[in-house]
């Protein structure tokens, strides 16, 4: 054997192996519910995933176009920033919240839908969680609710964790053989027109059972975080980024919050967009305004949503937009 | 760099492809091992790189500087010199703050109140693989065993050499000089059986020890809510662990290694399937016992002395073999338990000669004599890696006293999935026993080979843990 028949015996072998790899995946993707639970669970293939709400609001974001105001960041958008508010002032808003979106997801994300959308406002939320994570379980869940696309792959490549590249492969599998799951909500979820998702239970009074920690931002989603807001600003959208609100107990527990949050506002000087941290413009209750720990309930996002039109009055934001809305060439 | 990681996916091609593309010219092909391994260890941290180059540059001196010299008392400074310096860069990089601790603990256990201030040292990287390595070389100049070496080039390749430079085989400069020093090329059956070797030490790390890894640190976190059943369940778990996590590591290496056309010495002979503790360790971890075996325990006087003194030594060599582990007192346990495993059994057994391992082929079906030996072995080592696994002596006692107290309880935590790992890697090392590595399998026919190779690969696609998680020995 000579080196080439070496190189050639070796590319054979990893194209034998990349071969039965995604048939191993098409195999998972079309077997049993069951089968697919017990696949997820010990391999690094992840099908059968559940669809939720993520599903519907990708699904109404297709019909949707040149929208006044776009909210974009994790659960915390989906569950904290009503649009309802926004038709009262007749403007178009959506939500594009998704479940443990990274500034990388929200990243590939705009890149994909900013020009179908033309947002002439965006609010950025920023949650600090999601700037310690690596994006995984946020790509899989856009994967398996949407299914997989450029966006998709880009944030598979970036991650570059086998789980999330192969969610490409069983997500289009799935939806080739007609094994996606159902889209199911919970109980007390309600989805609402513009991406929101509406519930009223009661966190009640909880202990959090997690321990004090430092926020330890990852500096590749601060990054990210930074070419958002260039990007945004490369289409002329107005930008707010914000902090929703988490209950005083959750809060506590980030010991340094007042380093992050100092971080963050030099970001968004530095790009000359507003950077609001919502827990400080309203009181709310721990038990009773919010669904869990950080997530608002219906009766919280009732007492937060008069505050934030109010915040993007004081920044000029909402005239800016309703002037927009009105130009000519809209 | 991880060996598991994406970047070193990219790295190690484009080293390969350098390196052979240069030919035979072995001064080139040195300096791109050496500017690949500075890359390799500098992307950890590359202020420890100085360390690196200051440890090499100093022996590489002291070397030809021995060589020179005849007069017994200079060559006696001399190798003061090495010792002196590269014992007290690993000392300050790894035992400051235990020495200053140990005595602070001692002073106030006397009842004095002492305030010693500690400094906040991080540990390099593979301190202690690349000084015991150019510390064997030399004691070997000094002893008259090998010439110093005069080509710096080969010198700093074979100390930096990436493959062994963090996590071992500690190599010797007799076996490992010529490599660096004659002409190489490429051997490409060569590279096949170091493929085959590195894909099977993959399948060891990312399968077996990385899907293990959750299992036993929530056994040994939650140790006071568990019975007896899980823990030692756990113990066995963290031998496997450790088992596959380090030797996947040498795997890895020594088939790397064989890609440059070097070979790197055994490090691990299916140790589990040792049949008393002396076999035990001539299987586990080779390059370190034979150091401290020629450099330790020999010219301490070995058995060669009376009953007493050579218990001495024995306990003496297995306590800084733990030591050299970290920065612990449980490691000193641990070696300690083994120094005390192996009095015990070179009493009972004075003049035994061990077969096993040297047994061409071994019987598939093991006698009982040996099943006991096998699992009394494994037993032992288990109970003494629950000292090196715990976060303190404390700790480990506690585990072994709540195993002891709280034998069986109806417990919902267990979990035998872990077995779906331990029971193929046992299947196969416990056929292949007689051979190199799994992978080992020449005398197979060609579509039984390639179906192998490809359940291997798939079986590290499908259920490798990718996070990344460094190998457990980088931190010694």
């Amino acid at each position: 054997m000579n080196i080439r028949a070496l190189v050639v015996r070796l590319l054979l072998f990893v194209t034998l192996v990349a071969a039965l790899h995604v048939t191993l995946i098409a195999l998972a993707a079309s077997a049993s519910p069951g089968l697919k639970a017990a696949i997820r669970k010990y391999s690094n293939v992840p099908v059968g995933i559940s669809r939720d709400h993520i599903a519907l609001r990708f699904e109404e974001l297709q019909k949707a176009r040149d929208i006044d105001v776009l909210f974009i960041g994790s659960s915390h958008s989906l569950r904290t920033f009503d649009p309802r508010y926004f038709e009262k002032h007749q403007l178009r808003a959506f939500n594009l919240g998704t479940a443990n979106q990274t500034p990388m997801n929200t990243y590939y994300l705009l890149e994909r839908y900013l020009s179908q959308l033309k947002p002439r406002l965006v609010v950025l939320e920023a949650y600090w969680e999601t700037l310690e994570i690596d994006g995984i379980e946020g790509t899989i869940a856009i994967t398996a609710n949407r299914g997989p696309g450029w966006d998709t792959v880009k944030m598979a490549l970036t991650t570059r964790h086998p789980k999330v590249l192969n969610a490409q492969w069983s997500s289009l599998f799935e939806r080739l053989f007609g094994k996606a799951t159902a889209i199911r909500l919970r109980p007390d979820e309600t989805y609402a027109s513009g991406g929101y998702v509406e519930t009223w239970e009661p966190n009640g009074a909880r202990e959090t059972g997690r321990r004090k920690h430092d926020v330890v931002p990852d500096e590749q989603q601060m990054k990210y975080l930074s070419r958002t807001l260039t990007l945004l600003r490369a289409h002329d959208a107005k930008v707010i980024m914000v902090w929703a609100p988490v209950t005083a107990a959750w809060r506590d527990l980030a010991v340094n919050l007042k380093d992050v949050q100092g971080r963050l506002s030099d970001l968004s000087k530095s790009h000359d967009v507003a950077f609001v941290d919502l827990n400080d413009a309203v009181t709310l209750d721990d038990g009773l305004d919010f669904r869990d720990f950080d997530h608002l309930n219906q009766r919280g996002v009732d007492k937060v949503m008069p505050v934030f039109m109010r915040v993007l009055r004081d920044h000029q934001l909402l005239d800016e937009v309703n002037q927009r809305s009105a130009a000519p060439d809209r | 760099m991880l060996f598991n990681s994406f970047t070193f996916a990219i790295f190690l091609p484009l080293v390969l492809a350098v390196h052979w593309g240069l030919s035979s010219r072995v001064r080139l092909q040195n300096v791109v091992l050496i500017v690949a391994s500075c890359v390799f260890y500098g992307w950890w941290d590359v202020r420890f790189l100085f360390l690196l180059l200051l440890s090499s540059a100093l022996d590489f001196t002291v070397g030809l500087l021995l060589d020179r010299e005849q007069r017994q008392q200079r060559r006696k400074l001399l190798i003061t010199v090495s010792l002196v310096s590269q014992l007290g860069l690993l000392a300050t990089f790894k035992y400051f703050n235990f020495f200053i601790d140990s005595f602070s603990e001692l002073v106030q256990t006397l009842g004095f109140q002492v305030n010693v201030p500690t400094l906040r040292i991080i540990l390099p990287v593979g301190i202690s693989f690349y000084t015991f390595q150019t510390l064997s070389y030399t004691i070997d100049v000094y002893r008259r065993q090998i010439s110093a070496v005069r080509d710096p080039f080969a010198f700093f390749a074979f100390v930096s050499f990436f493959p062994q430079l963090v996590a071992g085989p500690i190599e010797r400069a007799s076996r490992m000089l010529p490599q660096f020093s004659a002409a190489r090329s490429f051997v490409p059956l060569t590279a096949v059986e170091g493929l085959r070797q590195a894909l099977w030490g993959m399948a060891k790390k990312v399968v077996v020890a990385d899907n293990l890894a959750p299992h036993v640190n929530s056994i040994f976190q939650n140790y006071q809510s568990l019975d007896g059943v899980t823990l030692a369940w756990g113990g066995v778990l963290f031998s496997f662990q450790l088992y596959c996590d380090f030797s996947g590591y040498s795997d890895i290496a020594v088939g790397i290694a064989k890609l440059f056309g070097i070979n790197l010495a055994r490090n691990f002979r299916y140790p589990f399937f040792a049949t008393n503790i002396a076999d035990f360790w001539r299987r586990w971890h080779i390059s370190l016992s034979t150091w401290f075996r020629d450099y330790l325990y020999i010219p301490l006087g070995g058995r060669q002395t009376s009953r007493l003194t050579s218990a001495r030594n024995v306990m003496a060599t297995f306590c800084v073999s733990g030591l050299w582990h970290g920065a612990d007192w449980k490691f000193v346990v641990w070696g300690f338990l083994h120094g005390a495993y192996y009095l015990a059994w070179s009493w009972v057994r004075p003049n035994r000669v061990e077969p096993v391992a040297q047994q061409p082929r071994p019987r598939f079906v093991p006698t009982p004599t040996e099943l006991i030996g096998i699992a009394t072995t494994f037993a032992l080592v288990t109970l003494a890696f629950v000292f090196f696994r715990a976060e303190s002596i404390g700790h480990a006692y506690g585990y072994l006293l709540r195993g002891v107290t709280h034998p069986i309880e109806p417990i919902d935590a267990r979990s035998g999935v872990a077995l779906a790992y331990v029971f193929p890697l046992v299947a196969v090392e416990w056929t292949q026993r007689h051979r190199d590595h799994g992978l080992d399998i020449n005398h197979l026919l060609v579509p039984a080979r390639w179906a192998l190779y490809l359940a291997t690969a798939l079986a590290i696609v499908e259920f490798g843990n990718f996070g990344e998680v460094q190998f457990i020995y980088f931190q010694f």
